[in-house]
């Protein structure tokens, strides 16, 4: 079974410096940049904690440069 | 009477099964070096035998054996003594080997002495099991040197008689273990344990064989040495203080944590022998006591090794507590699903050495052990671990020994990678036990040098679609971008006409991270909107407008475009409210863009600068909880994507692409880009052009095309003397090629595989030029420029090759997740442990495996989404749209592969309870899916079929039967008959009714175009695709292709088949008159030769009916030459129509004509079957008639029948309609009865030449004469067929196919004849 889907594992809510979030499974070290917003929790909790808390799918660097155009250019390196 | 052991009983019933072989035989073999005493051998070989009853014990009785000891005195071992050259030992020992024992008249020792030079032998002892084991070989070795060096002395041995025998074992273990019918019995007692313990085990393991089980092992074995190091084996001396397990506990979860990584089973049994010698007293005996446990282990969830090892610990605890029960008999009693292909139970053993070493010294010899199996192994495992500890002053050495691998399964490097692996997981799970071993990477050290990620290493600056795109404009303005069979339109008409329009929707408001949705079909218009909607920096989300409005609504609600682009056509089709609707060919429209500017927006014309992050495009795609999901896709990935296309595809300023997917679908995108985003042109066709089929071939020719885009199966459409352009890049996309699919293809054409999700814009890998046998999975290809790819294990751990993951993508083409859907998107798009900090990949569903040369191959999905004509469909899609059905209680969708071996989708239903009908889902779903989500067939079920654990048990759903038209009708007129054939055999059903709707059952436009083959070989009727579209079911057709036909089914002469230039075949009827019988020779015969049915008076009208068959046949000649005014003629008879034949033949005979051809189908001179009115009251001709159709005489209450009743009993289950009333009925009983009447009273003249008879073989009553008696009436030579059916059956599909193939090389030498 892929580890995202054992209905009765434990997870974490990760989320990244761009706002995004991540479902991870508990059993697994957690990724570098990323950081634990919920759990560990059941699969259920950490979902509904990512449906709660991430209300903007755009990346925060292309909000950030939407909302202040003298901001860096994201996604051109 | 002495019993056997249990063990021995089953391994005497095994070789009895058998039959002679060598599998049993244990060689004892030892070079002898110096001077050798062979008299003294001799005499302790035999010492040996006298000492242990078993070794002169045979095995006697046929159904319950028994042991027969011989007496000591009249024993002795046999031998062959002989001289050997040194090269060739090896040779003759595994010949000796291989010689079998026969244990009912040979004991079961036998010794062999070859000389290889002087003071240089080699000395084998062979046993059978039936009498050894392993540890016997300890007793064997002592007894014989002791015994040797008496005899050398010339005395005899002084040994202490052995405290007991193995006769006595034997009986002790019966009274042991007691009866099994005792409950109490320790027999009964265990044997429940086992069964309770090995409920449901998995039939054979899985592993990454290099060869796929064969149905019958052949049990060839091959050895493998294996060394597990000091470093390690101290480790895991150090687990042993910790954990209280043994050795062996740790060596075996290590083993069955390997095997679960590489072979991803979670259920794993692993075989172990136990010594069985639980007495002392039978240390010093030789005998079969060694039995084999079953150790059963759970590794699924993520335990670390520890717990791991505590499980194995206790399982391990538990199975010793209950070892008496021989493991024969533990098959016997678990009759697992026996099987040639494996051993039962387990099919991994492992043995940890720990019997004294054997080592047997004999006076003045210098003695040296030589393995025998080495050279020809012999083993129904698929691997046997064998490991000896190394030890010196109690500090561990580490440890050696050999792998035993079945040569069927396994090649020597993989067993090599197999032996490093789990070395290589020993040491990580010995140092970090506390890790889940989900989470061991057992890559060898060389595997983990390659990058996990391989990437381009060049990193172009991220772009956005409309710098792409204004790129080409400012380097070829004037070139072609669009070409159509009527225009051309520039980079710069294309260019001014989007900025028009870009102007227009900025103007209204829209601009980046807006939504315009674009329902407008493949033309120059849609690709003017998509650009347009780009250039004014919003996203574009295509709509399909066939699809159903219901879904088209959803999609608008769901995305909330601030705009929707149509045309004046697509305005009627989609009509919304909501957004607001711009007709771009509205005149007060075009007016305006006409004022707009034609140059291009620039970030200060938008209403805010448009970034590479920003979203490029929407993409629907099947979702999993029932309603679709939009993959939101950014500009960022984009660029690299087209510089790949550039360098991998060969695609330029030159190139001619054709769009071929439908714009709602990302493949439109991928088209689009590789043209207009590098320079080439887009080629536009008309819709029906694109069906795939030989029009597509000849279109993509006259359109020069240079690159298409295909699913496999829409390139198997193109035949392939019709072809594509020489040398077209021919990319397949959406599901794995069939290999003959590129085999036909790679000559000629440059054939690559592209794959990738929607979720990584677009493709994510592209092959190089396939070129491969036809053999090979075609490989999914290297990465695109910034994309990267990873193979991961259930423990998001790198795995290595040959072993199947999960594939995850990770780099700039992953896309942004899905449209509002965020706990979707955090499942899917998840964090990448292996990429930059903060990265993300995303998580394909597909698993794959990376073969010994690096290549990626496509597997399987990890979950429900199936690919339905290169579709992705989640099947929890359908099931969800089918459970809103108000009748519909529960439901299951399952993909099943149909006879062409694409994939269809059948939905298993449970209605609700007091749901009065069967709900009609295929209109239910045609409403809310489109026609590729459509299930082929409907199957109603009671209940769901559930395994033990509550979920669906998909081999038990039953195979689908389709939802075919309520009334049922089946075909019934030729015409019917042989179109419900040929749909039939296309959709791969056993039967189709005539108002089942061929689309509804599975077809599809590629099926569609084979029907249309089909029907023109068979009908020799040119049939449309719209026609068949707008008649989708058999009995439209029918209708749609004889409107210029006046009904011609009960004429005389009925036209089954017409317009051919051959001879044609005359088919008689049989006494029922009617010759639609026939018509299954159609599909089998060349549609150059017209087939008639010659039909009998009186059925259309009231007319005169001729009073002899002479008659007839005088007026069925008539009618005959006014179709064909001379000969050579064919001719075929059923039945009575066999008569009727020969009597026609006779006659034009005598008119001077040639007969090419007379085939009668089982009638014969003067026999009235029961079904020609041999008992002619109404009810019973009433009767013989519905045979005639097919209802079995049970079926039928004969008494109660009227014509009245037979028409609705016809009408009922037959469809019979329009031809067949009342009237005609009685008609048909009136002509039955007057045929039976003719044919008694006639006698056939002569027919000069060949005839063919064709005879039934089944339920012929007594009276039926054998086809020779056409001899009496035949001058030539008579060849007689036997047809496997009964009488009635003579004309089913089957048998007709069957005599078409016996006639038609007749037929063809028929010659063609004037008309």
């Amino acid at each position: 079974m892929n580890p995202f889907e054992d209905p009765d594992g434990q997870y974490y809510a990760l989320v990244n410096d761009e706002g995004q979030y991540s479902l991870w499974p508990a059993f697994v070290d957690i990724p570098a940049g990323w950081l634990v917003s919920h759990g560990p929790d059941v699969r259920d909790a950490c979902l509904a904690h990512i449906s709660e808390y991430w209300t903007d799918m755009r990346p925060k660097s292309l909000v950030d440069a939407m909302e202040n155009r003298d901001h860096s250019d994201p996604g051109r390196s | 009477m002495i019993p056997l052991s249990h063990a021995q009983r089953r391994l005497w019933f095994l070789s009895q099964v058998e039959g002679p072989s060598g599998t049993w035989n244990m060689p004892f073999a030892h070079r002898l070096r110096g001077p050798l005493d062979q008299d003294a051998l001799y005499a302790a070989v035999d010492d040996v035998q006298r000492r242990h009853e078993v070794l002169r014990t045979v095995v006697v009785g046929d159904d319950e054996p028994h042991q027969m000891i011989v007496a000591e005195e009249r024993a002795t071992v046999p031998w062959d003594v002989r001289s050997v050259s040194p090269e060739d030992v090896l040779n003759v020992l595994g010949e000796e080997y291989r010689r079998p024992f026969d244990l009912a008249t040979e004991f079961p020792i036998r010794a062999s002495l070859f000389r290889l030079g002087p003071d240089d032998h080699v000395l084998l002892v062979m046993t059978h099991h039936i009498a050894c084991d392993g540890w016997s070989m300890v007793p064997l070795a002592a007894d014989l040197a002791t015994a040797y060096d008496a005899r050398l002395k010339r005395l005899a041995p002084a040994w202490d008689p052995l405290p007991v025998q193995y006769a006595d074992y034997a009986l002790w273990q019966r009274e042991l273990l007691g009866d099994a019918y005792d409950e109490k019995s320790i027999l009964a007692r265990q044997s429940r344990f086992w069964q309770q313990e090995l409920a449901g085990v998995p039939e054979a393991v899985s592993l990454p064989f290099d060869r796929p089980r064969p149905s019958e092992s052949s049990r060839q074995t091959a050895f493998l040495e294996i060394d597990i190091g000091a470093d390690v084996h101290r480790q895991l001396n150090t687990l042993i203080r910790d954990t209280g397990a043994s050795l062996f506990m740790l060596l075996h979860s290590g083993l069955v944590a390997l095997v679960s990584l590489l072979g991803g089973d979670t259920d794993i049994c692993v075989g172990a022998p136990v010594a069985g010698r639980t007495d002392e007293d039978l240390d010093g005996l030789i005998g079969f006591f060694v039995n084999t446990l079953v150790l059963r282990t759970d590794v699924s969830g993520h335990p670390s090794f520890y717990q791991l090892v505590d499980q194995v610990r206790q399982k391990t605890i538990s199975a010793y507590d209950h070892q008496d029960i021989p493991f024969e008999y533990l098959v016997e009693i678990l009759s697992p699903q026996r099987s040639l292909a494996h051993a039962p139970l387990f099919q991994i053993m492992l043995i940890l050495q720990n019997e004294p070493a054997t080592d047997m010294e004999l006076a003045h010899l210098d003695v040296e052990p030589v393995r025998v199996a080495a050279s020809a192994g012999n083993s129904a495992f698929d691997l046997s671990f064998s490991l000896w500890e190394r030890r010196g002053e109690d500090r561990p050495l580490g440890l050696y020994g050999f792998i035993e691998y079945s040569t069927d399964l396994f090649d020597r490097t993989s067993v090599e990678y197999l032996a490093e692996r789990w070395v290589r997981l020993l040491d990580i799970a010995s140092r970090t036990p506390s890790l889940p071993i989900t989470r061991i990477d057992v890559r060898t050290v060389a595997e983990c040098a390659d990058p996990v990620v391989s990437s381009e290493a060049r990193r172009r600056p991220a772009a956005t679609l409309p710098e792409l795109f204004q790129q080409r404009v400012h380097s070829s303005a004037g070139a072609p971008a669009v070409v159509t069979g009527a225009s051309t339109t520039t980079y710069g008409e294309l260019e001014d006409r989007a900025n028009r329009l870009a102007h227009l929707l900025i103007s209204r408001g829209v601009g980046p991270e807006d939504v315009v949705g674009i329902a407008i079909p493949r033309s120059v218009d849609l690709i003017v909107a998509v650009l347009a909607t780009a250039k004014a920096g919003a996203a574009f989300l295509p709509l399909d407008v066939v699809y159903p409005v219901a879904r088209i609504r959803f999609m608008l609600g769901d995305a909330r475009p601030a705009i929707l682009l149509q045309t004046q056509v697509t305005a009627e089709i989609v009509d919304v409210a909501t957004p607001p609707r711009l007709t771009i060919d509205a005149p007060d429209i075009v007016a305006e863009l006409t004022r707009r500017s034609a140059e291009a927006p620039r970030d200060t014309d938008r209403h805010s600068p448009l970034l590479p992050l920003h979203a490029a495009y929407l993409t629907y795609t099947s979702g999993s909880t029932g309603a679709p999901k939009a993959v939101v896709t950014p500009h960022a990935g984009l660029a690299p994507l087209v510089s790949s296309q550039r360098a991998r595809l060969d695609v330029s300023t030159d190139s001619r692409i054709l769009q071929f997917f439908s714009p709602s679908f990302d493949g439109s995108v991928w088209e689009l880009c590789m043209a207009l985003l590098v320079g080439g042109a887009v080629v536009l066709a008309e819709p029906e052009e694109l069906v795939p089929g030989p029009l597509l071939g000849r279109v993509a020719t006259a359109m020069r095309i240079t690159h298409v885009t295909l699913p496999p199966l829409a390139l198997s459409a193109i035949p392939v003397d019709v072809g594509l352009p020489p040398g077209t890049t021919v990319m397949l996309v959406g599901e794995a090629a069939p290999p003959h699919v590129i085999s036909q293809w790679s000559g000629h054409q440059r054939v690559i595989n592209v794959y990738g999700p929607t979720e990584c814009t677009m493709i994510a890998t592209i092959s190089d030029p396939i070129t491969a046998g036809a053999d090979d999975t075609p490989p999914l290809g290297d990465p695109v420029a910034g994309t990267q790819l990873l193979v991961l294990g259930r423990g998001l751990q790198p795995v290595p090759p040959g072993v199947v993951g999960e594939l995850y993508i990770t780099g700039s083409g992953v896309g942004r997740g899905y449209a509002s859907q965020f706990a979707l998107t955090a499942q899917r798009f998840v964090a990448c442990p292996y990429g930059p900090p903060g990265s993300r990949m995303y998580r394909t569903g597909d698993l794959v495996r990376r073969t010994a040369q690096g290549h990626l191959e496509f597997v399987g999905r990890a979950d429900q989404q199936v690919k339905i004509r290169g579709y992705r469909v989640e099947t929890g899609e359908v099931e969800a749209v089918l459970a809103d059905n108000p009748a519909v209680a529960q439901v299951a969708v399952v993909p099943q592969i149909d006879s062409m071996g694409t994939n269809r989708l059948i939905a298993y239903v449970v209605v609700e309870d007091g749901a009065e009908n069967e709900p009609n889902l295929r209109d239910f779903a045609r409403e809310r899916l489109p026609d590729y989500m459509l299930p082929a067939g409907v199957v109603f079920l009671d209940s769901l079929p559930t395994t033990p654990n509550g979920k669906l048990d998909r081999a038990a759903l039953p195979g689908p039967t389709f939802q075919t038209d309520h009334s049922g009708a089946l075909p019934a007129t030729p015409r019917e008959r042989i179109l419900a054939e040929l749909f039939a055999e296309l959709l791969g059903l056993p039967e189709v009714g005539v108002r089942d709707n061929f689309f509804e059952l599975g077809g599809h436009s590629m099926l569609a175009l084979r029907l249309i083959n089909r029907v023109r070989a068979t009908l020799g009727t040119e049939l449309t695709l719209s026609a068949l579209f707008q008649a989708p079911t058999v009995a439209d057709l029918v209708r749609r292709m004889s409107t210029d036909d006046r009904d011609t089914t009960l004429d005389v002469v009925v036209p089954l088949r017409e317009g051919g230039a051959a001879t044609p075949l005359f088919c008689f009827h049989p006494a029922g008159g009617l010759s639609w019988s026939y018509a299954g020779l159609l599909r089998h015969l060349d549609a150059a030769h017209p087939i008639y049915g010659v039909q009998a008076r009186g059925l259309a009208r009231d007319e005169p009916m001729p009073s002899t068959i002479t008659e007839m046949a005088a007026d069925y000649v008539d009618q005959l030459r006014r179709l064909q005014p001379t000969g050579p003629y064919c001719l075929l008879g059923w039945s009575f129509g066999a008569v009727v034949a020969h009597a026609v033949a006779t006659q034009l005979q005598e008119e001077g004509e040639d007969i090419a051809l007379l085939a009668l189908l089982d009638g014969y001179p003067g026999w009235a079957p029961a079904a020609s009115g041999a008992d002619d009251t109404p009810q019973r001709l009433l009767a013989d008639l519905l045979q005639l159709f097919g209802w079995e005489a049970a079926e039928l209450d004969t008494d109660d029948l009227t014509p009245a009743t037979a028409v609705e009993i016809l009408r009922r289950r037959d469809g019979l309609t329009a031809a067949i009333d009342e009237e005609r009925i009685l008609a048909i009983t009136r002509i039955m009865s007057r045929s039976g009447a003719l044919l008694r009273e006639f006698t056939p003249r002569t027919f000069r030449g060949d005839v063919v008879v064709f005879a039934a073989s089944k339920g012929q009553p007594a009276d039926v004469p054998s086809p020779e008696a056409w001899g009496d009436y035949v001058h030539g030579h008579l060849a007689v067929h036997y047809l496997d059916c009964t009488h009635e059956q003579m004309t089913s599909s089957a048998s007709l196919a069957t005599v078409a193939q016996v006639l038609a090389p007749r037929l063809k030498g028929s010659g063609g004849c004037e008309r």
